[in-house]
């Protein structure tokens, strides 16, 4: 079960070989939130120990993207101090990140290669809850969809309703539960863009 | 497995779409054999950003040492972009940074067909990114300014920055080439809802005609001003919406103003008189533009708390709404109801505290209107006294008795008797106080900073204030996210409280590195020398609070901020410290006019008189800070004073009759060595030249001198030698009648050693009202030294300053004692050989005391005061060895900055200080007003003798004398 970091190795011998004597950037800055720098290595390690939900994008101006958003609404999140996560949650976060490199042996190897620390692994977890808590709380009472816009959403979908057997009040709940949770979606994503229009954001190409 | 697989395939992916970082691990962990620091392709030459550097020769390459190293640079805030660039070596991997320094944008120019205004250009940039924005923000400008034109109409502008560099280093011209392209204008507007007009009318008063150009922001200030107006018209809700759509090439928009104007309203009041000046603001409907429910109940509650304010305690104020057509009539209908005033006033169930303590808080007087809300606030406050004595659980309940009407003059009113019953409850101690979960600061230290310790009385609001001390005390140590929270427990029916400090420590956060930026002539080691943080100390609130503090005290910097640069999850922090330099050369003049009494010859013969004199005065003062950036400076100090000379009492020269001219100056150069021979004091070596007037002399000194000051907490010792040149002229003394020393030294050397204590603990010390300053002082001169006469010279002076109990009366009190001596010496030979053995135990007039005027015995005039022995025949003083003075004064508050004084000063000059006897001090008293100005206080005193004496050449002494000046006496 050493593929993964075996993989790491690879990708990085194979294209370290190309032009190794001309050097290489081993880290640089992406782009500094408010006075906050994101790194190279903070990208590696997001992208490595699976710190950020990277989804299809790849890409070093993808996971740069995400990265400032999440400085950014980190940046917000410590003006209005959040309840303190519990030691259990990021022990049993940490330990989560732990199982994906099990039996490899890499977790540490992981850590120590991307200018992480257990430590500042702890607080980057520490930091995702307080995050969570936040949005939970800010943005739970996204308005709920009415009937005529449930009835609109069942009209779109039809045919996979139909295709399940479900009637417009059957499905009901479950359109209920998608809407509010696109709306919550949207409303965290326009909250962010106006984060970003009010802090100063520099990418470094 | 398959999630890490993808992350890490993801990662190689990330790596390898910029062909950066690849095979960082082949690196990791080898021996660096080089590292490099390049700053805009040069080889770095600061010391500063090399000692910040974690990567180090003979050290395995480390990304967390790597990733360390990035955040000391970017907190330095010189750098805009930082790479860290491997690659093999012999024996090991050679390491290369590569910095490029940060460009701010100093100068933003317009070329092209930019159309709109380049100054509203720049205020529009200057508001979004401030005045030096970051080079790498020149996008972001760019869609800023996209956005700008868009809302103009210019919806196709087309704008390519271009940055060129300026001759100031890391400084910018931002050069826009702007090409405006066509303006959208108005294809047609449309007109709904109800407008007061008929629509073509209002879409030309809007100026919404089609053609004309589409520019929002114009639009909306019209619509703006059109609203405000229907507003002024009644129709308080009037409002009105523009929308816009465009064409699909966007140069032509359609319009949309959708006008609600609401009703038109009338507010009319009804029932008792409310008056017209106090209707507006009660009811403000037409400044808030609403008539909505909340407005309306607001605006009755309104009267009615303001009729309550004024005893009318059942005052009622509802209003009725009437809505007819486009009309909507507002009726406030008043009823006042009987006034209530305040009868007897009492207190029941105080038995835990003395009746008398509680009288100060029973702030009702008999007679005066009855006010709910101050009754409830009297027994909110006598609750609150039984609180902090510790009756956690008192209730005060006011009872009021209203009593059947009465009348005074024409007034009917209703007495209201006032009953506070106490309910004290039981008195709660703190019988034990734990302190749980401290480590690092020991419990009894901790122990030491609450107020609530055993044996003391249970008040709830201290556990706060002893959470606060115990979270700073963390704090100032460190303990940066240490956290503590009080429980407490009741016992014994609620007569004792344990009281449990639960404490989260937390981390103790260290200093990592302190970065230190805008310094560009200051010293960096000037600027560490003040810093309380040093790396690898605790990164304390209060250290970092008092190196602020100190690097202010400096006087170098025109703003210091010192911030700790965020770094999550380790427990140290890079400390920053902003500094923006003041101006090296400071240049600073002005004038004024002095105006005093001083002594002139009468032309009589007779006693001299006291006249007035105009002395207009202008000062130019030019310094240089840091020198060679070691907080050294140099002052130039120049005064010019207009003033009338008095020829002297003997002068040959008929016609000389004195008059104006610059007969009074003084020029100073100095220089000031702060932190002088590695110790906490200041040295400074000063040059001086100067004339000057006094009553019975006009004088001219030159001289050096050189000063040593340290001062203690507020103990400040000073030591001084001078060496200077005095000349004495136009003396108004008769040859005859002067001192035996002034005729054989009308010029004289003087070389003097001078040490002085001082203690200075004023709260204020242009006004002060608390605490005290006590000072000695000494100078020796003698020929050993170089002077031409020698002397010994003590003065002790001490003033204290108390502000009563209670009230704002401040009670000062001031004592002065001079004594010198001449040591004796055999004058020079001169012409008379008869003087030669003459033995001289005067001073120098320039070196004797002299008193009175407006700091000294304020029912003289300047230097006026003194026994027979030290006052020529016509009233001219010639000082003295001794002198006393005694001052007593207190100030009261009269009338808004106004402080009515009266005082009484005490004091007399002596020939000789073997001379000085109590029952020859000279007593006056007086009074004044003070007015506390921006600048300090004005003063105006009057003083007056308590009795007159009779002149050696007849008369007799004024009997008052009026001063006017800034500052207290003393």
């Amino acid at each position: 079960m050493a593929m993964p970091l075996s993989l790491i190795v690879a990708v990085g011998l194979a294209l370290g070989a190309q032009a190794p004597s001309q050097g290489e950037i081993i880290d640089r800055i992406l782009a500094i939130v408010g006075g906050q720098v994101v790194t190279l290595s903070d990208a590696r390690a997001a992208v490595v120990l699976g710190l950020i939900d990277i989804g299809a994008s790849t890409g070093v101006p993808a996971v740069t993207d995400r990265l400032v958003e999440r400085e950014l609404i980190l940046r917000e999140v410590q003006r209005y101090a959040p309840p303190e996560p519990a030691s259990a949650a990021i022990d049993a976060r940490v330990g989560e990140l732990r199982r994906r490199f099990a039996g490899t042996g890499g977790f540490e190897g992981a850590i120590d290669a991307n200018g992480f620390t257990e430590r500042r692994l702890r607080a980057w977890v520490r930091d995702d809850l307080r995050v969570q808590a936040y949005l939970a709380q800010r943005f739970a009472t996204a308005g709920a969809p009415t009937d005529q816009e449930i009835a609109g959403a069942y009209a779109r979908q039809l045919a996979e309703f139909e295709e399940r057997g479900m009637s417009l009040e059957a499905a009901t709940p479950m359109l209920r539960e998608r809407l509010a949770a696109a709306r919550r979606v949207e409303l965290i994503a326009e909250w962010v863009a106006d984060l970003r229009r009010r802090t100063e954001v520099v990418l470094i190409p | 497995m398959g999630r890490p697989l993808c992350a890490c395939l993801l990662a190689g992916a990330l790596v390898a779409g910029r062909a950066e970082a690849q095979g960082v691990d082949q690196y990791l962990g080898r021996t660096l054999v080089d590292v490099r620091i390049d700053v805009a392709g040069r080889p770095l030459t600061d010391p500063a950003v090399g000692a910040i550097m974690e990567t180090r020769v003979g050290e395995p390459l480390a990304m967390p040492q790597v990733r360390a190293t990035i955040d000391h640079l970017v907190g330095l805030g010189r750098f805009q972009d930082i790479r860290a660039v491997a690659s093999p070596a012999e024996l090991g991997v050679a390491l290369l940074w590569m910095l490029t320094p940060v460009r701010l944008i100093e100068n933003v120019s317009v070329s092209g067909r930019a159309v709109l205004s380049e100054s509203d250009l720049r205020a529009e940039l200057v508001d979004r990114f401030g005045q030096t924005p970051s080079a790498a923000r020149s996008p972001d400008i760019v869609r800023a300014l996209e956005a700008f034109y868009a809302d103009r109409g210019y919806r196709h502008v087309a704008i390519t920055p271009t940055v060129a560099d300026l001759p100031t280093p890391g400084r910018v011209d931002l050069r826009l080439a702007i090409v405006a392209g066509p303006r959208t204008t108005i294809g047609s507007t449309t007109v709904s809802g109800a407008p007061r007009e008929p629509a073509a009318e209002l879409i030309h008063r809007l100026g919404f005609d089609a053609g004309r150009p589409f520019d929002l922001p114009t639009m909306s200030a019209r619509i703006a001003k059109y609203e405000e107006e229907l507003h002024g018209l009644g129709y308080y809700e009037g409002r009105v919406r523009e929308s816009h759509t465009f064409s699909e090439d966007g140069l032509t928009a359609g319009v949309t103003i959708d006008v609600v104007p609401g009703p038109h309203v009338t507010v009319v009041f009804a029932g008792d008189p409310l008056p017209e000046s106090e209707r507006q603001a009660l009811v403000p409907i037409r400044d808030e533009r609403s008539v909505d429910l909340d407005l309306l109940e607001d605006a009755s509650r309104n009267i009615e708390a303001a009729l309550r304010r004024q005893g009318y305690r059942g005052a009622q104020a509802p209003y009725a709404r009437q809505q007819t057509g486009g009309e909507l009539l507002l009726t406030f209908t008043v009823a006042r109801g009987p006034q209530h005033r305040v009868g007897a006033v009492d207190v029941s169930g105080a038995s835990g505290i003395d009746r008398l303590d509680l009288m100060p808080f029973l702030q009702l007087k008999p007679d005066e209107p009855f006010v709910d809300a101050r009754v409830s606030a009297v027994a909110a406050a006598i609750t609150e006294l039984y609180h902090v004595r510790g009756f956690a659980q008192a209730v005060v309940t006011p009872a009021v008795q209203i009593l059947p009407p009465d009348t005074r003059g024409s007034a009917s009113f209703r007495p209201v008797d006032i009953r506070f019953q106490i309910a004290e409850g039981p008195k709660t101690t703190v019988s034990a106080v734990d302190i749980r979960g401290a480590s690092a600061v020991g419990p009894e230290a901790l122990r030491g900073l609450v107020g609530l310790d055993a044996g003391k009385p249970f008040y709830r609001p201290q556990l706060t204030v002893d959470r606060d001390s115990l979270e700073r005390e963390y704090r100032n140590r460190g303990y940066q996210t240490a956290s503590v929270a009080p429980q407490v427990a009741f016992e014994d029916e609620g007569r004792g409280v344990t009281v449990v400090w639960m404490i989260r420590e937390g981390p103790q956060i260290a200093v990592d590195h302190i970065l230190i930026t805008g310094n560009t002539r200051t010293n960096i080691g000037i600027i560490r020398r003040e810093l309380t943080l040093s790396p690898g100390s605790p990164l304390s609130d209060a250290a970092m609070a008092e190196s602020q503090r100190k690097l202010a005290a400096l006087g170098l910097f025109r703003r210091v901020r010192i911030s700790e640069l965020p770094r999550s999850g380790d427990t140290s922090r890079d400390v920053l410290i902003e500094i923006e330099e003041a101006e090296a050369t400071t240049i600073s003049y002005g004038g004024g006019l002095e105006v005093g009494r001083i002594l002139r010859s009468s032309d009589t013969g007779g006693p001299a008189e006291e006249q007035l004199d105009f002395a207009p005065r202008a000062f130019f003062d030019i310094s240089r800070r840091n020198l060679w950036g070691k907080n050294r400076s140099v002052t130039l100090f120049a005064r010019l004073t207009l003033r009338r000379r008095e020829p002297a009492a003997d002068n040959p020269d008929p016609t000389d009759t004195g008059g104006y001219g610059l007969n009074d100056y003084r020029g100073l150069f100095s220089f000031r060595e702060p932190r002088a021979f590695g110790t906490t004091g200041d040295a400074q070596v000063s040059a001086f030249i100067e004339q000057g007037t006094r009553s019975s002399f006009n004088f001219n000194r030159k001289g050096v001198s050189t000063d040593y000051a340290r001062r203690f907490g507020t103990i400040s010792v000073t030591g001084r030698y001078t060496f200077d040149y005095t000349k004495l002229f136009d003396e108004q003394i008769a040859p005859e009648d002067q001192l035996l020393i002034d005729r054989l030294f009308p010029q004289v050397k003087l070389s003097k050693i001078f040490g002085a204590v001082l203690r200075d603990s004023r709260d204020d010390v242009l006004n002060p009202q608390q605490g005290a300053v006590v000072g000695i002082d000494g100078s020796v001169a003698a020929r050993i030294l170089g002077s031409e006469v020698g002397f010994v010279k003590t003065f002790v002076q001490g003033f204290l300053y108390r502000r009563l109990p209670g009230r704002r009366v401040v009670v000062a009190m001031g004592a002065r004692l001079g004594t010198a001596v001449g040591v004796a010496d055999a004058a020079p030979g001169g012409s008379d050989p008869a003087q030669t053995d003459t033995v001289v135990r005067d001073l120098p007039a320039s070196e004797r005391f002299f008193s009175g005027g407006d700091t000294t015995v304020r029912g003289f005039a300047l230097d006026r005061l003194g026994t027979a022995e030290t006052l020529d025949p016509q009233g001219f003083p010639q000082g003295g060895n001794g002198l006393v003075v005694f001052n007593l004064e207190t100030r009261a508050p009269y009338w808004k900055n106004i402080q009515f004084v009266w005082f009484s000063d005490v004091g007399n000059v002596f020939r000789y200080a073997g001379d000085i006897r109590l029952n020859d001090l000279r007593v006056t008293t007086g009074v004044g007003f003070r007015y506390r100005s921006p600048i300090g206080p004005l003063r105006v005193d009057w003083g007056f003798k308590v009795s007159t004496r009779l002149l050696l050449t007849g008369g007799r002494e004024g009997s008052n004398v009026l001063h006017i000046s800034l500052g207290q006496a003393f």
